[in-house]
């Protein structure tokens, strides 16, 4: 699937080179060998993106993973790995493993993208956790970004530590893969106090943590919520609108109150959304 | 004007450093390997080291614009002790990656008879990948070391230009330069080791071919900004901005060029600073004043 895309995409001399080096790694496997063109992947890169319509063929036979946040690096790791994955169990994995070990950050980043297309997807469930203390952002990003894998094999602890870790290195909770389905009053709980002490030292916060908070909240942090639908900031007002839209029993008065005042088309059309029938 | 540090152990430096480096123009530098300063006790640690200059250290640096390079290796110093084994078995899956731009530094730094053996394979291991190498040279008996170091470099028969010699003084340039094709390195400290003016002295008399300058600021008393100070010093002997430029810029480039990762046209512009496109095309970082360049 992936050597497809890969070919539609590199120069065919660049691609043909690649394609040799894959078939001699199969002709004559070896962990080393692997490692070596695992980390020679640079040399095949080349600078374009993936054209639209093949993300969505991708999309079409694997819905959950986001491909547009995938470069073409990511896809030629993804290709080598699916080209090894007839070899035995344990070549599979200790490859895996081994390449994770002594990857460089880029490398690190693809290897956490890919996890969901692997073989044997659950022996990296270590690895994948190791990753949630990493202080590289794109590192997190790779691993809770458009990535079913954390949704899939975390537990709620995990999956609540990996949220939290995002929020402060300043990543979208909005990208990351489950957030909505995977939300629970544990991290909405520590999501509201990060808010209030945000709150307390007069700074600004993520606006997409509304759609962690909004389906939690008592009633004081209700409040709170529909302060903040009538913030100066848009985007506040626009994550406020759209964590509403997951509201079991929304203030309805309030919201059409917004919808009269708000000037934000974008926002106007969200909230219209949450009222739905009770217009 | 630009800057290429070839020689700089910026894990032991401070964020304010990179700081006033970028200020100052440096836009590359090269992190050879290095010792902690206290002997290692596992191969371990040495291999979570590695990791750290190709990856934790790569974003640091690329956090200030700077685009950040090393060459791996046993260091001398370590060829001595129990790990040398060990980490010798590590550096050939290390040395494929990308910006892992050759083998240093090694060579001899007690001139013992271990030391000497790891010397010659990491050379042979240099030779075999076509990368290039940086070589130490002792600070004790310096003239006797160095010429043990060219003596070794062609028995092993590596391509010199593929070599740079490392921390000459007066009396080991010439030997350098006259017996060998390898680059000569300068090492620029503030109390040891080479002093700007007296750099500037000696590329008045020798030239700047075939001659790389570096800071090798680590964790002792260094200066990581004396490649500006040093470039200002030749400015104001008379050197040419195109000169200056040669030295501080296109040699080290030239040298590591060699290894086939890096060309001019890849580190002419520093790394953009833009947390809002932090990742691919796409802005997954929201929130709090993301830096913008």
């Amino acid at each position: 699937m992936f050597q497809d895309i890969l070919k539609k995409h590199i120069p065919n001399e660049k691609y043909v080179h690649f394609e040799n080096a894959l078939s001699q790694l199969i002709n004559s496997y070896s962990t080393n060998k692997l490692l070596e063109i695992f980390s020679r992947v640079y040399q095949w890169n080349y600078d374009t993106k993936i054209r639209e319509e093949d993300i969505k063929k991708l999309k079409s036979t694997t819905p959950y993973i986001e491909f547009s946040y995938w470069s073409l690096e990511d896809f030629l790791r993804a290709a080598i790995f699916e080209k090894i994955s007839n070899v035995e169990q344990y070549q599979y994995v200790e490859a895996f493993r081994k390449s994770y070990r002594i990857a460089d950050t880029k490398e690190q980043c693809s290897l956490l993208k890919i996890l969901a297309t692997t073989k044997y997807k659950v022996n990296f469930l270590p690895l994948a956790l190791d990753a949630i203390r990493t202080n590289i952002p794109d590192v997190l990003a790779a691993l809770a970004c458009g990535n079913p894998y954390p949704c899939e094999f975390f537990t709620l602890q995990e999956f609540n530590n990996m949220v939290l870790k995002a929020v402060f290195m300043n990543i979208s909770v909005a990208t990351i893969y489950g957030i909505k389905q995977k939300n629970n009053s544990e991290l909405s709980r520590m999501v509201n106090q990060y808010i209030d002490e945000r709150e307390a030292a007069n700074r600004d916060f993520p606006h997409e943590l509304w759609l962690i908070v909004t389906p939690f909240s008592n009633e004081k942090e209700k409040q709170r919520i529909y302060k903040y639908l009538q913030h100066s900031s848009a985007d506040h007002r626009y994550w406020v609108a759209r964590a509403l839209l997951l509201e079991k029993q929304p203030q309805y008065s309030l919201i059409k109150q917004q919808i009269e005042i708000e000037k934000n088309q974008e926002i106007k059309d969200v909230l219209q959304q949450v009222i739905g029938d009770n217009k | 004007m630009k800057f290429f540090d070839p020689h700089i152990h910026m894990s032991a430096r401070t964020t304010d450093d990179y700081q006033r480096m970028a200020e100052m123009g440096i836009r590359a530098v090269c992190e050879p390997s290095f010792w902690l300063g206290q002997p290692r006790t596992h191969a371990g640690t040495y291999e979570d080291y590695l990791k750290t200059i190709i990856g934790w250290e790569r974003f640091r640096a690329s956090q200030f614009g700077i685009h950040h390079f090393c060459v791996i290796a046993l260091n001398p110093r370590e060829a001595n002790s129990s790990i040398a084994a060990e980490v010798m078995e590590l550096l050939p899956m290390y040395i494929h990656k990308e910006s892992v731009l050759g083998i240093g530094e090694i060579g001899l730094d007690d001139m013992t008879s271990v030391e000497e053996k790891y010397f010659i394979e990491q050379l042979q291991l240099a030779k075999d990948h076509n990368l290039p190498v940086i070589i130490h040279t002792p600070h004790r008996n310096k003239k006797g070391g160095t010429q043990r170091s060219i003596d070794i470099v062609k028995e092993v028969g590596i391509n010199q230009k593929h070599v740079v010699i490392d921390h000459n003084m007066e009396e080991t340039l010439p030997m350098v330069l006259e017996q060998t094709d390898c680059w000569a390195g300068h090492t620029i400290y503030p109390q040891t080791k080479m002093s700007k003016d007296r750099m500037v002295t000696l590329v008045q008399k020798y030239g700047i071919d075939r001659i790389l300058v570096n800071s090798s600021a680590d964790w002792g008393i260094s200066d990581p900004l004396n490649i500006p100070k040093t470039a200002k010093l030749m400015s104001d002997a008379g050197f040419s901005d195109e000169d200056i430029t040669k030295l501080f810029w296109k040699n080290p480039i030239a040298f590591y060029a060699n290894s086939g990762k890096i060309s001019e046209e890849m580190i002419s512009e520093p790394i953009k600073i833009d947390q809002t496109k932090f990742w691919q095309d796409n802005s997954i970082l929201r929130g709090q004043s993301p830096i913008v360049e």
